[in-house]
């Protein structure tokens, strides 16, 4: 009996999640920011439901099943969300107003080099 | 074709056994007609997918610190999938929607494939963060706002990926 309650609060906790994402597909302003609420809710809320019907059903071929269910979605689902980005990106889809860009490239591969160099110089001293 | 699989006996067994893991469990019986009908079909693709799936530059290597590695890494994945739900729901249910978002561009350091996949995917599940490319170590991320986007090069994962491909180079 507690089991079943268990297994209706991962149902129902899936259901939420599923619903956030679509409220978010209909509210965010652009392509990216969808993808943000699309790939995110998708795999908890899809996984939260496995769970609850593993619950349910209690059957170790099946169970095996669903699990192999919840690995795939898990790994599809970020992959598909990132070629959904990447040719939008690709294509010039325009942001929403007022995106910034930070270009960290440079800077981080100079705060590297330096990391190195200080490593270098570290172990000249030690030897 | 079959030079690849001689290069690589350890690469070709590991495929082999996880196809025939993947086989027992969707079939889910262990007459022998399953087990010879399992054996042959998962030779026959290792064999014909060996010039995919084994590299010459990274040969398979196993040992158990990486499985341990592996499993707090997805642990810790675990946990950021759900805080970043609860992150989304809280943008998106907020009547207000207090969103900034942008592009960061920045750099990635990962060489092996399965590491890098396992990053790409980590970014995507983690809060505030997808990834939008990675080419070489060009690695471009969208954030929902400026802090997430600078938080993501020093985040958690990052240096778990970095330790476990520390354990391939020996």
């Amino acid at each position: 009996m507690v089991l079943q309650y268990i297994a209706v609060f991962f149902l129902l906790g899936g259901f939420f999640f599923l619903v956030v994402g679509v409220v978010g597909l209909l509210r965010l302003p652009d392509v990216y920011t969808r993808m943000h609420a699309m790939g995110k809710c998708d795999t908890l809320g899809a996984g939260m439901v496995l769970i609850g019907l593993m619950l349910l059903i209690m059957d170790i071929t099946n169970i095996t099943k669903l699990i192999l269910i919840g690995v795939m979605i898990a790994t599809i689902n970020p992959i598909v969300t990132h070629l959904i980005a990447k040719t939008a990106y690709n294509r010039g889809t325009p942001m929403a107003e007022g995106s910034f860009l930070i270009n960290d490239y440079v800077a981080s591969q100079r705060r590297r080099r330096r990391q190195q160099v200080d490593n270098n110089k570290k172990g000249d001293g030690k030897s | 074709m079959f030079t690849r699989v001689k290069g690589d006996p350890f690469g070709s067994m590991f495929i082999f056994i996880l196809l025939m893991t993947f086989w027992l469990l969707i079939s889910a019986s262990v007459d022998w007609q399953h087990i010879l009908v399992g054996v042959i079909f998962c030779s026959l693709l290792t064999v014909f997918w060996s010039n995919l799936t084994i590299s010459e530059k990274f040969k398979t290597d196993f040992s158990l610190k990486q499985i341990y590695l592996l499993i707090r890494y997805l642990i810790l994945l675990a946990v950021e999938v759900i805080s970043a739900n609860i992150t989304v729901a809280l943008i998106v249910l907020n009547p207000r929607m207090p969103i900034s978002p942008g592009i960061v561009i920045m750099r990635c350091d990962l060489e092996r494939s399965l590491i890098r996949v396992l990053y790409v995917n980590s970014i995507t599940l983690c809060p505030g963060t997808i990834t939008v490319e990675l080419e070489g170590n060009l690695l471009i991320v969208h954030a929902f706002t400026r802090q997430y986007g600078q938080e993501q090069e020093n985040s958690p994962q990052y240096k778990r990926l970095l330790d476990l491909e520390a354990t391939y180079k020996k």
